[in-house]
């Protein structure tokens, strides 16, 4: 197996990976915001970096 | 046709999968089944991978600024809608005159490429021997015929266009994903087809540009998810999941269809010369149709199959985003209100509808529909560019006066890397088609034409966020304007005198305006109980106001204050912004509070925040001085309120590395500030804690005023600023105040 069929299974599965995180977290975020009846864009970020710092 | 000026509204009832579906059907077009052969035959069957999955990987990141925006504008119009709020009335005239064209021959293509491919089976059926005329009028009369049916289906209502493409979508969707599935399976039971990427780059990766410039059409599309914001059940929360699903279940199905298509066709097999990925690439566009064919039976047959599915949805999706982006520009009053008007039977625009349609046909009949189509990719590139520019300002700049639903992780990053790759593809479509480069700007400057000579001056904005409820405008134009932001009875008496001198000092007429925050679910009828307290804090003020300085009230209903006040101080070109301050503790996120705080940094006038200044005399006030354009305004504003026996105290405070000198300051200050210095004194304390300094010196004072700090809010979310923390630990009456910073305050606007 040569460099670049290496190369591209890494970008190709890294690729699909992040993009299946990305949904995986979006759905995510937009669920918390509706649940929480969040509104600013500071508010969201406050609400979500409390959310880590208690997690 | 029944018919009516904008006064009804769309109905909404498209469910997220149906939104979804109209996305993805609108990406799921000819791009894919054009695009695959002729990736294998430029890249390679590696590159044809790459190029599928790299371009998914960049589409997402311009719908995930889709989705942040479409959650906080969730209304018709897309791109002209952000281009409106981050750029104001010309750039979204242009950015809804760009889209409107894009969609509506991108429709047009779909219409001729469903032509093409039933046109081509019947002949293989030898059904058209009867056909009287050439083969390209029966693909013309095919693709008219097939643009009137879906025009037919828009205009009978968006739930309908929903169920349909939903449809549609679902099948050719599913019918792919068999593909993909039956390649798996393949080479699960033939792991000697893994032999078929061997070599993956042939032709090396600088050819993976080429091939995902031409393929990049197939990811455009889910931008008319952005378009039914009007028209979805529940679009804060489902426009941004329906942008991001669609992308990504695209992205999928594309890599594993490409992925079947290079497995499809086994090595030495009969009538397979040379390598695979040789084989299937000599037939370009028919390539993938190829492959498919010895991969199930009847595959050509289904492939048109999926065809006609793709072509149809696509067009069925173009003719609704293209048919939304014109509503909106009537609906703002860009273009005539005619286009605006909404069938009162089926809820739909039909105005637009037919306007799109004599676009479409036209294009279908008498233009030549691949360059003009290239002109649409390219159009919608710019237009992609456009929204990762207004994603990033609009959230610097409004992002605490707008409700959102989803905001992107890692900003801007995601934007800044999506403008770079589009730009890229954007110039390479230079090579692709020499007559998009005249058709784009033709088109551009026609719309440029139109804006300056027609949409300038009839343009309506329609701030649903923001309703004037009670308004009594007189409006004196040359004077200095000063706005008091009233909230009840309490507040508005104890803003009154220091109003009064400001505005004295400033030969100013006040508008006082209350903002009314209402749930979104209150009647409008029943708002009386709501407006009680804002009518008795307007009356109270006026009792004092009215008898020195011209007043006009207005008390406005809002889903969010601060915006309210800010579009106010916009809309109105205010000068002087003067509200109050509770002086409760921060609340999460916030450093004085969610209307304060956007207001000092966005507002586009000078600010004056009040603390408990009631309304007695100051004769001692004391002013912090660090040296920045806010001390200077503090310097003036408390040479306003100052008695006339009054002293002002001008102090600096130095911690150890600090060399400022207040005497030179404050002597810088006179021929601007007003100030003649018999009042004023200078004052410099040495101490490295300098709150703790200014709250000791305050005690001998009536009253602090203090310049905002300019520090970035970012740091100051992380950390409590100096004023901030003055103003909750004083006692004493505070006043805090923020200078609009002219030319860095306008870049800042722009980015």
């Amino acid at each position: 197996m040569n460099l670049e069929i290496i190369l591209g299974i890494i970008i190709i599965v890294g690729g699909i990976g992040f993009m299946t995180y990305l949904v995986y977290w979006s759905r995510k975020a937009i669920n918390q915001i509706a649940d929480k009846d969040l509104n600013s864009a500071r508010e969201i970020i406050g609400n979500f970096a409390n959310g880590r710092k208690t997690s | 046709m029944a018919e009516k000026p904008v006064e009804t509204e769309l109905s909404r009832d498209l469910t997220l999968f149906q939104i979804t579906m109209m996305g993805l059907g609108m990406m799921i077009g000819a791009g894919v089944f054009l695009g695959i052969g002729n990736s294998i035959f430029v890249a390679g069957p590696g590159g044809a991978l790459l190029t599928f999955s790299l371009n998914g990987i960049i589409a997402m990141f311009t719908a995930l600024s889709y989705a942040e925006l479409s959650s906080a504008v969730p209304r018709a119009g897309g791109a002209y809608n952000y281009a409106r709020i981050g750029f104001g009335q010309g750039p979204s005239f242009i950015a809804g005159w760009m889209e409107w064209f894009a969609s509506s021959v991108a429709g047009s293509l779909y219409a001729v490429t469903f032509a093409i491919y039933v046109v081509r089976y019947l002949e293989v059926l030898h059904l058209m021997i009867w056909w009287p005329f050439s083969i390209s009028i029966a693909e013309k009369v095919l693709a008219v015929c097939v643009a009137v049916f879906f025009f037919s289906i828009n205009y009978r209502g968006a739930a309908e266009t929903g169920k349909i493409g939903a449809i549609m979508t679902l099948g050719q969707t599913l019918f792919l994903l068999v593909i993909g599935a039956i390649g798996m399976v393949v080479v699960i039971k033939d792991p000697s087809r893994f032999q078929n990427f061997d070599p993956f780059l042939p032709h090396g990766w600088s050819k993976l540009l080429i091939t995902m410039g031409f393929t990049y059409v197939a990811f455009e599309g889910y931008e008319v998810i952005a378009q039914a914001g009007d028209e979805a059940i529940d679009p804060r929360k489902n426009l941004p999941k329906a942008i991001i699903f669609c992308i990504f279940i695209a992205t999928i199905t594309y890599v594993s269809v490409v992925f079947a298509a290079v497995v499809a066709v086994k090595a030495g097999s009969p009538g397979v010369t040379g390598a695979p990925w040789e084989w299937i690439g000599q037939f370009r566009e028919r390539g993938f149709g190829e492959a498919v064919a010895r991969l199930i039976p009847m595959g050509n047959f289904l492939l048109t199959l999926a065809v006609i599915f793709a072509s149809t949805s696509a067009l069925n999706a173009t003719i609704y985003s293209a048919t939304r982006a014109l509503y909106a520009l009537g609906r703002d009053q860009m273009v005539p209100t005619f286009f605006a008007r909404i069938s009162l039977k089926r809820k739909t625009p039909w105005t637009a509808l037919a306007t799109v349609g004599i676009l479409v046909l036209t294009v279908i009949i008498f233009l030549p529909v691949i360059d003009v189509a290239s002109s649409a990719s390219m159009m919608f590139l710019l237009l992609f560019f456009l929204v990762n520019i207004c994603v990033i300002k609009v959230r610097w700049h409004m992002g605490d006066e707008l409700k959102y639903g989803y905001l992107m992780p890692l900003f801007p990053v995601f934007p800044i890397i999506a403008i770079i790759c589009q730009a890229v593809l954007a110039v390479w479509l230079v090579h692709m088609s020499l007559i998009a480069w005249i058709v784009v700007p033709v088109w551009i400057f026609g719309g440029f034409g139109i804006y300056r000579y027609y949409s300038k001056f009839h343009y309506k904005p329609t701030e649903h966020d923001i309703i004037v409820l009670e308004e009594d405008e007189i409006v004196e134009a040359d004077k200095y304007q000063v706005m008091v932001a009233v909230a009840n009875p309490e507040n508005s008496i104890k803003m009154v005198r220091t109003t009064r001198k400001l505005c004295r000092a400033k030969n100013a007429s006040i508008k006082l305006i209350n903002m009314v925050r209402l749930p979104d679910i209150t009647p409008l009828p029943n708002l009386d109980g709501h407006l009680l307290p804002g009518r008795e804090a307007i009356l109270e003020a006026m009792l004092y106001l009215e008898p020195f300085f011209p007043v006009t009230t207005t008390i406005s209903h809002c889903h969010n204050v601060a915006r309210g006040i800010l579009s106010t101080v916009r809309q109105k070109r205010i000068n002087l912004l003067i509200m109050g301050w509770h002086g409760k503790p921060r609340s999460s996120g916030f450093r004085f509070g969610s209307t304060i705080d956007p207001i000092i940094e966005r507002c586009p006038c000078d600010v004056v925040i009040l603390k408990e200044t009631g309304n007695g005399l100051f004769n001692r006030i004391l002013v912090p001085i660090a040296g920045g354009p806010n001390s200077s305004f503090a310097v003036e504003i408390a040479g306003i309120l100052c008695e006339d026996e009054g002293i002002i105290c001008a102090l600096s405070v130095i911690t150890d590395s600090e060399k400022f000198s207040v005497e030179n300051f404050i002597d810088s200050q006179y021929p601007v500030s007003g100030l003649n210095g018999e009042n004023i004194i200078t004052k410099t304390v040495h101490n490295a804690d300098v709150v703790s300094a200014i709250i000791e010196e305050a005690k001998n004072y009536d009253l602090i005023v203090m310049g905002c700090t300019r520090k970035p809010s970012i740091y100051q979310i992380a950390k409590e600023s100096i004023p901030e923390k003055i103003a909750r630990l004083s006692s004493k009456p505070f006043i805090m105040v923020n200078k609009a910073q002219g030319v860095k305050s306008l870049i800042k606007r722009w980015i």
